[in-house]
């Protein structure tokens, strides 16, 4: 019976130790979000009642934390209004893949919001970016619009007005 | 879909509209970016350039009224009737209340502002900015109208710099200007401001008999006989 009992102990503590284990792996990178970001995210949804008039779908902004490391700051070329050059987030995260835009409405000064997000970036563990699902292109690629990115160096939004034309 | 701010507008109160449109992408390929309808983190009613072409261009044919057809002696006098018609129409049910917006007035605002130019575009009068297009608006101007957190409370207008050489962008934002001017001329007057009043304010005339308020008075009723 102590036996049994002890195994038993036993197989609960190596189930909990893999459980934090594998916690800790995925979630430790929104380590970066303080009480203030996780209420940010609730009174920005609070207000959404996000719709697509075609699909009657919802999409509400929210944190996703990655590795640094896995973080590429890189542009694309946009024909909205005028062809413009637009600085994006590319981020792989286990077999998944993200890319994080900007809005298009905007006339962005693409090499300042790319030197604040290396700069942001440099040295960093973990950044966290609070965005809204788009769509999700044929190779697989998640497209998010960008709200704010977040390191521990300080967060970058895209209602500044600095980093517009 | 229900609860817009105007009948025209595609998206709900909260959301602007965004076109589809194509990007390439780092590794050369062209993928095409879903439009719709987009929420506004500001809470704010925001119109942006492309919602405002589908407007100019699926609605403002189909209407009648002022502004008189008349040219003013300008080559292109008569040629953005229909933009000044619209706006003043989409603005007078949003902000207009008991004092609509004449586009006569409008009308003659553009003829002594840029004489019918769209391209016009010469330092503002501080000497810091330019003043761009048919209404000659400013950069400071264009600034306020799309700041979420400036002094617009409401129904806020975003055109970039070089979409202001659009007339019927340029037209949308400088009667929209025209009616915070006119909130800001009756503050100042501490009674309601008449257009004229109004228009003294956008041109930075600080009185009726100057020369150049005359012309544009001259202009006004020209079109109004």
């Amino acid at each position: 019976m102590t036996k049994k009992f002890a195994g038993i102990i036993i197989i609960v503590l190596i189930f909990v130790t893999i459980s934090v284990s594998l916690g800790w792996y995925f979630f430790r990178y929104y380590l970066t979000l303080t009480w203030n970001d996780l209420l940010f995210a609730w009174d920005d949804n609070k207000h959404v009642e996000l719709s697509r008039s075609e699909t009657n779908e919802r999409y509400y902004n929210r944190w996703l934390c990655f590795d640094a490391r896995n973080v590429e700051v890189s542009e694309g070329i946009i024909e909205y209004g005028t062809v413009r050059k637009v600085p994006l987030l590319d981020v792989k995260f286990g077999s998944s893949v993200f890319q994080f835009n900007v809005d298009p409405e905007v006339e962005w000064n693409t090499d300042t919001v790319q030197n604040r997000w290396r700069a942001m970036l440099e040295n960093q563990e973990s950044v966290c970016i609070f965005s809204v699902y788009s769509q999700t292109d044929d190779d697989g690629t998640e497209v998010r619009y960008i709200r704010r990115v977040k390191t521990s160096t300080g967060s970058w939004d895209k209602l500044d007005k600095s980093y517009q034309k | 879909m229900t609860n817009k701010i105007h009948s025209w507008r595609k998206c709900p109160l909260g959301q602007y509209w965004r076109n589809s449109h194509p990007m390439h992408t780092p590794s050369g390929k062209i993928v095409q970016r879903r439009g719709g309808c987009v929420h506004n983190p500001s809470g704010k009613d925001q119109i942006y350039a492309e919602e405002m072409k589908l407007i100019s261009d699926s609605e403002f044919s189909k209407l009648t009224g002022a502004p008189a057809g008349k040219a003013l002696g300008f080559s292109q006098g008569n040629k953005f009737d229909d933009e000044i018609r619209g706006w003043c129409k989409y603005w007078n049910e949003v902000l207009g209340g008991d004092n609509p917006i004449d586009p006569d007035l409008v009308k003659a605002l553009i003829a002594t502002e840029s004489g019918f130019r769209g391209s016009a575009r010469i330092k503002d009068g501080s000497g810091q900015g330019h003043a761009t297009g048919l209404m000659q608006i400013t950069d400071a101007t264009r600034k306020i109208l799309s700041d979420e957190g400036g002094e617009i409370q409401d129904h806020l207008v975003n055109v970039s710099e070089s979409e202001l050489k659009d007339p019927s962008l340029n037209i949308a934002t400088g009667v929209r200007w025209l009616f915070h001017k006119r909130k800001l001329a009756s503050k100042r007057l501490r009674r309601e401001a008449s257009w004229e009043e109004t228009i003294m304010l956008y041109k930075g005339y600080k009185r009726k008999d100057d020369p150049q308020m005359i012309k544009f008075v001259k202009t006004y009723q020209e079109l109004k006989k």
